[in-house]
Parts: C-alpha cells; structure tokens; sequence
C-alpha cells in the first residue's frame, strides 16, 4: 500500500506540474498578502508575537487555498472513478496526505523566504528550532486538512465548507506553532520545548490513525 | 473460471428505490447483458457488479476457480469502460496507462503498452495529450485502459458509444475474444451488441 | 412517578442547596491564605467562649483549636470572618454573620462565595462532552449499519451537545465577569470551549451542505467521530498544561492541573450537591434526547 501511495504522490506531482492549478494560486496569494501587510505597516515595528502569528495566518490561509485542491479536483473533473478503479482506498489516502505534506513543506518555506526578505524586525536566533517547528507543523497541519478535505469534496458549497470545518480542527495545533515560532525568534533551546512537539505528535498521531480508518466510509459510495 | 453471483440486489438512491430483486449467475465463458430503457439503473447495476458502488441489499459475488474474490483485490482483476469515465487530460495516452499501472503495481515492459495502443489504433496519438483527443480516441483509450492489466473480467457500459464503424468492429471482436476467456458484463441500449449476450438483466419495470 | 415531576423536584432542591449553605474553611486554610495573600478575609464556622477581656478561645467545624481576637461579640456560634496575625498569633474578627443551615460549603481560594457556580457551570459542561461522546457513538453505529434511526439520534444527541456546551460557555463567561473582571479573556479554558463550539457548529454546517440522505448521514458519521477525539484534547488536556486563569490550568496555586473538582478541594456536603447536580442534569439531557428521538423519528417516518 505505501509503495502504491508514492505513485499516487508522484501522480498529483506530475498533475501539477503540468497544470500549475494550486501552485500559482498559492504563489499568487502569498505575495499579494505579504504587499498587504508591507504597505499597512510602512517602516513601524512590530513585535516578535506578532511576526509569529502572522508568519503562520498566512501559511494557513494560503494552505486553505491548496490543501482541498487534492480531493476537490479529482471530484470536479470527474477522476474520482478511475482512482477507484486502480487503487484500494487507503492508498488514495496516504498518496493525498503524503502530496499534501509536500505542499505543507514547500508552502512554508516560500512563505519564510519572502517573509525574510521583506518583513523588517524578522530576526530568527534558533534556527534549527525554527526549522524543525515548520517540519512538524507541515505534518500537523497536512494530517488533519487531508480528512476534511475528503469529506467536504462530496458536499455542494466546497470552497466555503472547508475553512469552517479545517480551521477548529487545526487552531491548537497553530496556536502551538505559532508558540514555537516565537522562541525561535528569541533564542530559546529546542530542548525547553519537547514536549510541544509532543504534544503535535501525539494530536497529528490521533487524527491521522482515525482518519485513515474513517477514509473508508468517505471514499466509497 | 471464473463466476459472478448476485442475489436478490437492491438499490436504494436518496429515498428512491433504483431496483430491487435482481438475481445472475454467470461463469467462464458468458456474458451477461443489462438492458434498460435510460434511467431504468444500467449504470448503477454495472458500477455495483464492479465494486464503484454498494449495494443497499443483497449480495454479489466473485469466485475464481471456486474461491471468493476478496473486494478489496477485485480492482485487479476487472476492466471497466464507461462514457462517465475520466481520463487524466494533462497527461498523454501511453502516460495515463503507465501511471495507472503504476498504482496498481502492476507495471509492466513499455512494449506492453505500445502493443496495446496499436491494438486499439492509438499508436500515432500515444505522445499526445489526452486533451487533444477526440471523443472516439478517449473512447479506445479507455478500451485500452480496461485491458491493461489483463482482466479476467470485463464491464462495458455502452461499449460502443462515440465509436466509428471501424471502432464498433473492434470492440465487437475483443469482446467476442474475451468471453472465451473470462466472463463479460455488457450494459447496452445498442441491440447490435446484444447478440453477444447469455443471460439478460432487463430493468424495465 | 412521572421523569418530567422528579427532574423538577430534583432541579429545586440542587438550586435551594447551592445557594442555601455557607463558604466556611477552617483555621488552618486561615493561616495559609495569610502567607499567600495577607489582606484576604476568611469566613469560618465556628464556637467561641471567653478566656479574658476580648480575647477568645475558638473551636472551628473541623476541630482546630485557635485564639481570636475581638471587641462586640454578640453571639457565640457562627461565621466568623477571620485574619491570621502571625506575630501575636491570634486570629482577629473583621466580621460576623448569623448561620442557621447545617450544611457549610468549603472555602475554595480565588473563588469564595463564587464557588456556587461549580455546581451549575462544571456539571452542564460534563454533560455536553457526554452528549458529544453518544452522537460519536451513534455515528459509529450508524457507519456499521446504515440504519437511518442511528443518524438521528446521532444529530439530536449533537445539537443537546451544543447547547449545554452553550450554557456552560455562558456560566463560565458570567463566572469570569465576576472573578477576574471581564467576561471573556481568552484563558485557555475559555478558547478551548470556544473552539469546541466551533467545531460542533461545523458539523450542522456541514449537514446543510449535503443534499443526498445517505451521503449526509455518513458523511456527519464520519466527522462526529473526528470531531469527538478531538475532544479530549480540549477539554482535558489542553487546559491543564497551559498557564490561564481558570482553575486547573498549570499555574492554579492550591491545584495545579486539576481543578477543586478532581483534587477534593470539596467538602463532603458539597460533593453530594455536586452529584445531585450531575444526576439532575444528565437526566434533564436524557429526557429531552428520548422525546426528540421519538419526534424525529415520527417525522422521517411520515415522509
């Protein structure tokens, strides 16, 4: 079944490729709300709690754009029978959660490269801190997102459901996320903040092992 | 051989009965025909014998030299062709069938495919994207598709739409051939293909 | 005798016993708050007779034995409003009240007399995760057997779910107004039951969106079972490693990580208040979960 995920994860890749869908509305969306926020702060300061929560706002809402496309796109064009022809439905999951992830990990290093180069007062000391924060919070936030965005590709009113039913969901994990960001802004040791990653863990874990014996009921009709 | 058993299949859809109390046997070499008037459930009953969909009632069974067919593996071993059918437009011909079996894992020597392809007259398109095709070159596409991983079942809902004469021809003789084989599921408005058929479904009312 | 006449009698004599008994701590709950807090006032319940001029032998509820302090003492037995004076040790009188009721409710710090709400606040909060937890076990039978009846009761037990989850947002928002000044502070506690509204919200939303019968009952199935283990987490966890102001939370002084409910920092008197609440409560959600059942049921049949 994993070995078949990867093909379905190498599938959405080449998909994507071809037809740049999620890709340059994301790009897209991430430069346009960093000019936003360049413009309406001008040359002030802000303090690092608020570079920390905007830095992950944006990431997420950014996500939200992207994260449904997986599901919502094989369900749009039609596709969903031929997946269901080729695969049993847990390796559809893992192919999607695993594309999804991907995205997750690029999605916030575009966002950190930008962030770096335009945001003023964006000064990281910890940066393998950092770093493994935007690891662990890809896997948070792709796990949940994967589920929704499975069970609201079979709803009518796709685009507005999505964010209503991902953003509860997923609000803890940001909030710890964003938690993390700051301390690595201000220096502090990964060591002070295991259990953190713990506690991503251990929710991720939870969401992920009961999503994919839910994928089941979604998937088939 | 290989059997198809259904007992006393119902299908409700949204508080509306579709069918109910339909019954088949069938096994190597036969095909068994659906025939219906449009909306009488031809292509509900097609998905449900492929395993796309689930039964509200009753049983259906597969049987390969006398052992049940699990319906987890059953994707493996059936071809299935239907007008709803969508196929990747962003790839080319010979791509969606390399990448299909990929996720299969049942990949297997590119000449396989070229070989395919040129059994269902595909084999100057094979480069091209699928966007690009007519709607009778998807449709032998899709042929192609239902026999790539070599099934021992075929399900064929409305084979021969969107088809050119030489297209109906074709068709028509892979058909006859599998059945030797395998066994074959045939929905069809089209009495010409009726010939074909061992016992018949009819689902009007 | 009829459920509807016991869960009234029953709702009348939680109220007349939450709001009937005193807060009384003992001398030794006396002398701790005065290290921690030295303008804090206690009220204790107690018997005093006199040793001299002004100056009293005093036996609180639970036995301890004290000095007190005090000029125009009118009655020997009562509540005692005391502070601890270390360097004389002796207790000194800043108020007096009259008690009549036997029952006394313990002395909770930072809650005092607002310890009351307890007994609402805590158990309409208990019985909304119940509610949660039965739509999640219905989901799940619904998903075994796709018996629309399952669906129902899933939805119904759902909205009940929501709406206690509502009333204790509520009472703990009316709670806040008076302990810590405003009614909403974003405490951990208060965002994780705003986020739990959130997600049950999403799951009526998400049932609206779904036209299909089938469809929808299994897709609510689905997500009453996510939405459920994301419970826990919420209500249990989360509130009780973060710092916040609500008791339980990490920095709670007499009951880091747990809270006067689970650490016994209630009396035996107001424990049994405490479970007559519960019962009340519980059997209030049942009652009205059986008879919506019915009406759905009745109504879907009719269809």
């Amino acid at each position: 079944m994993i070995k078949e995920s990867f093909f379905i994860l190498k599938k959405d890749y080449k998909s994507e490729l071809r037809n740049r869908y999620s890709f340059n509305s994301l790009l897209l969306f991430v430069i346009i709300t960093i000019t936003i926020l360049l413009f309406s702060l001008g040359l002030e300061d802000i303090s690092l709690d608020i570079h920390a929560g905007l830095f992950w706002i944006i990431v997420f809402f950014a996500a939200t754009n992207g994260l449904s496309r997986t599901f919502v796109s094989e369900e749009e064009r039609g596709t969903t029978l031929v997946l269901k022809l080729i695969s049993e439905s847990g390796t559809i999951f893992l192919g999607k959660l695993l594309f999804n992830l991907c995205l997750m990990l690029l999605l916030s290093l575009f966002v950190f490269i930008l962030y770096l180069f335009f945001m003023n007062g964006f000064l990281i000391k910890n940066y393998f801190l950092f770093f493994v924060t935007i690891i662990f919070g890809s896997f948070g936030l792709s796990s949940a997102s994967t589920i929704i965005a499975a069970i609201i590709s079979k709803a009518s009113n796709k685009g507005t459901l999505y964010p209503i039913l991902s953003f509860p969901i997923l609000l803890p994990l940001l909030i710890i996320l964003i938690g993390l960001t700051k301390s690595s802004m201000i220096g502090k040791s990964i060591i002070n903040e295991l259990n953190q990653f713990l506690l991503i863990i251990s929710y991720s874990g939870i969401l992920i092992t009961v999503s994919f014996l839910l994928f089941d009921f979604i998937w088939k009709d | 051989m290989i059997r198809l058993f259904g007992e006393s299949v119902q299908k409700v859809f949204n508080g509306r009965e579709v069918f109910n109390n339909i019954s088949f046997d069938i096994h190597t070499p036969s095909c068994l025909g659906i025939i219906g008037k449009n909306g009488s459930g031809k292509s509900t009953l097609i998905k449900i014998i492929a395993g796309l969909l689930q039964v509200t009632k009753g049983k259906i069974l597969y049987e390969i030299d006398g052992k049940t067919l699990s319906p987890d593996k059953l994707f493996k071993r059936i071809g299935f062709l239907s007008p709803y059918l969508q196929l990747y437009d962003e790839f080319t011909g010979i791509e969606n069938l390399i990448i299909f079996d990929e996720i299969r894992n049942q990949k297997k020597e590119k000449e396989f495919y070229l070989d395919l392809l040129k059994k269902v007259e595909l084999y100057d398109r094979r480069n091209d994207l699928l966007r690009t095709y007519s709607s009778g070159m998807k449709q032998r596409l899709k042929i192609a598709f239902a026999l790539s991983n070599e099934p021992d079942v075929l399900l064929f809902d409305e084979p021969t739409s969107n088809l050119d004469d030489t297209g109906i021809e074709l068709i028509h003789s892979i058909m006859k051939q599998h059945k030797e084989r395998g066994i074959l599921v045939i929905a069809s408005n089209d009495k010409s293909d009726y010939y074909l058929f061992d016992e018949i479904i009819n689902l009007n009312k | 005798m009829k459920l509807k006449y016991f869960i009234g009698i029953l709702f009348v004599l939680v109220i007349l016993l939450s709001f009937i008994p005193k807060i009384s701590g003992n001398l030794t709950d006396v002398k701790f708050y005065s290290t921690i807090d030295t303008t804090k006032i206690i009220p204790v319940k107690g018997v005093i007779s006199e040793i001299s001029n002004n100056l009293y032998k005093f036996i609180d509820k639970d036995g301890n034995e004290g000095r007190l302090y005090a000029s125009n003492i009118t009655n020997k037995e009562g509540i005692f409003y005391l502070k601890y004076n270390e360097y004389e040790n002796y207790f000194t009188l800043k108020k007096f009240e009259n008690n009549t009721f036997f029952i006394t409710f313990p002395f909770i710090p930072g809650l005092e007399e607002k310890a009351r709400i307890i007994l609402f606040h805590v158990p309409v909060a208990w019985v909304s995760v119940l509610a949660f937890l039965i739509s999640m076990f219905y989901g799940i039978r619904y998903l075994k057997s796709e018996n629309f009846e399952f669906d129902v009761k899933s939805v119904n037990s759902a909205s009940l779910g929501f709406l206690f989850c509502i009333l204790a947002t509520v009472t703990g928002s009316i709670w806040a107004r008076f302990n810590w000044g405003s009614f909403w502070n974003w405490d951990p506690r208060e965002t994780s039951i705003f986020i739990l509204l959130l997600i049950y919200a999403a799951y009526f939303a998400l049932r609206s969106a779904i036209e299909v019968e089938e469809k929808k009952a299994k897709l609510s199935a689905v997500y009453s079972i996510i939405a459920f283990v994301t419970v826990p987490f919420f209500i249990f966890i989360l509130p009780r490693i973060t710092s916040g102001l609500h008791p339980g939370s990490a920095d709670d002084v007499a009951s880091p990580g747990g809270g006067p409910v689970i650490k016994s920092g209630m009396s035996f008197e107001m424990r049994i208040v405490f479970f007559l609440s519960l019962i009340a409560f519980t059997l209030l959600f049942f009652w009205i979960f059986i008879l919506r059942n019915r009406v759905t049921e009745l109504e879907r049949k009719k269809i």
